[in-house]
């Protein structure tokens, strides 16, 4: 399966949902989804397109745009590719559906976002900080926009 | 009625600090509950204080032993931003510094799990191997443990040939003595008795909890990604992966030590064919777009994903560790087991906690 097929599959199937889907080389594609649809989607390319493994979850911050990122990296174990699946949350209220019951390993790469960034994931089994002591937990340590960033920490321990 | 006794985080055998609750009924463990952060540095805030260039030492220092490779990944992920193309020479000195990096990682661990079911001899004897490749990379690269080989660009420092003449001196000693190692740890009646049918991950499980490296190959799924098209330069050195099929601590051992075997065929082969040349193509201007990583590590899969926002410093440095990976797979196959077992199995995933918390 190579990452025109895959990115052609996508876009065909949920028209509405998927935006900006783009093929950076022959094993690297990327593409925005709809927040409220992120979990179908993560179940359609298991399902469909092969893509069983995920890489990674992660947070991002964009301070200037007033949103959150949630970027998710999946691969396969069958086909090269690796695609980076991007959902845009309002900083306000950040919420995405958790994708552990598509991806079991979830779990704590959606923990670790959580206490870092402070994106609420919903319906996860288990929603608890990860590394972080637990009376650190509405910090959101990895955002940026407390007061002397990027310098400071979020309680200004430094 | 079950206990609820403390693993770590300080622990005689398990030097990592981890902490795991287990609970106990009759010396048979039901449950397990992480807890972590006792090593949490925040080194992912950290680097936006650093300029690109910085932020590949940081990447070094996460973890002393794969230090390697965390640095060539992110260097990678780099020129992935600026869209260069390193030079042969430079991609074939970070394979070998790479490989020596898992040769001495693996013996470290060899060494640390033949303390943990008590053979304490057998632990010297690795960590005197592993002296001599720390050895030759100080030689050969200037530093023993954080070696700065590589460098957004290419490799900041080449080989000349007397490096390159004790490279496969220490090679040629070590091959023997790596024999030696697997003579005691695959066929000794202790060890394989303490180990066999330990801990036994199934195929299905290690595939779907996504745990990475020797735990997934000591599985019998065939996956290395030296093995895939994230790293090109190991399709010309002619590389397979290392696969056990039955899924327990024992099967995890004889994955490192088939890996020890073929990291030293690697280093032999991208020697013969390194070319003469430059070794690092220039870098101007400040990084731009995002992409993403994957390297084998001597652990397994680490995952790094960069974002520049045209300035020196990156928007977002995100790094999945293989560790963080193995963990929540490890907790599924300890309920069962005995007590006294618990160090042994928690050091067949080779714990890194380091790495994990960043």
């Amino acid at each position: 399966m190579d990452v025109t097929e895959i990115l052609k599959s996508l876009t065909d199937t949920f028209p509405e949902v998927i935006s900006e889907a783009t093929a950076e080389s022959g094993i690297r594609a990327r593409a925005y989804v709809d927040r409220e649809k992120a979990r179908e989607v993560c179940q359609y390319l298991k399902d469909s397109l092969q893509f069983d493994h995920l890489c990674s979850v992660c947070g991002v911050d964009y301070i200037k745009r007033n949103e959150l990122e949630v970027v998710y990296h999946i691969a396969s174990y069958n086909h090269p590719v690796v695609l980076m699946l991007k959902a845009v949350l309002p900083r306000e209220n950040p919420e995405i559906e958790s994708a552990v019951p598509v991806y079991w390993n979830a779990n704590w790469y959606e923990r670790e976002t959580y206490e870092l960034f402070g994106i609420m994931f919903k319906n996860h089994p288990n929603l608890k900080p990860l590394i972080l002591p637990e009376d650190m937990l509405g910090e959101w340590p990895l955002r940026k926009d407390y007061k002397g960033f990027p310098n400071a920490t979020a309680r200004n321990l430094v | 009625m079950t206990t609820i006794i403390p693993f770590g985080p300080q622990h005689p055998v398990l030097p990592e600090p981890v902490q795991l609750k287990l609970e106990i009924d009759n010396d048979v463990v039901v449950g397990a509950l992480p807890s972590l952060g006792y090593v949490h540095r925040g080194l992912e805030k950290f680097i936006n204080t650093k300029d690109y260039n910085q932020t590949t030492y940081i990447c070094e220092r996460i973890c002393g032993i794969c230090s390697a490779l965390h640095g060539i990944t992110y260097t990678r992920a780099v020129e992935k931003l600026f869209n260069v193309e390193v030079p042969e020479r430079g991609q074939y000195l970070r394979v070998i510094t790479g490989e020596l990096n898992r040769i001495h990682s693996h013996l470290l661990w060899l060494g640390l799990f033949a303390d943990g079911f008590g053979f304490e001899s057998l632990f010297y004897e690795c960590w005197k191997y592993r002296e001599a490749v720390l050895d030759v990379l100080e030689r050969t690269t200037g530093n023993r443990v954080i070696h700065s080989m590589s460098k957004v660009g290419g490799a900041s420092k080449d080989f000349t040939d007397e490096h390159i003449n004790l490279l496969l001196k220490t090679l040629d000693t070590l091959e023997p003595q790596v024999k030696d190692l697997e003579r005691v740890f695959v066929n000794n009646y202790t060890v394989k008795k303490r180990l066999v049918g330990l801990a036994t991950m199934s195929k299905q499980l290690a595939y779907e909890a996504g745990t990475a490296g020797p735990t997934l190959r000591g599985s019998g799924n065939s996956i290395d990604l030296r093995d895939s098209s994230d790293w090109d330069i190991y399709k010309d050195l002619g590389f397979k992966p290392a696969v056990e099929k039955d899924g327990d601590c024992y099967a995890r051992t004889k994955v490192r030590i088939t890996e020890l075997y073929d990291s030293i065929k690697l280093i032999r082969n991208a020697i013969s064919k390194m070319p003469k040349g430059e070794i690092a193509t220039p870098i101007k201007g400040f990084p731009t777009g995002e992409a993403i990583m994957r390297t084998e590590q001597p652990r397994g899969e680490v995952v790094y994903y960069v974002k520049g926002n045209g300035t020196k410093n990156l928007e977002r440095l995100k790094i999945r560790t293989p560790t963080f990976a193995n963990i929540p797979s490890l907790l599924l196959t300890l309920p069962g087991i005995k007590l006294a077992d618990v160090p042994l199995v928690v050091l067949t995933i080779d714990p890194c906690i380091s790495c994990t918390e960043r």
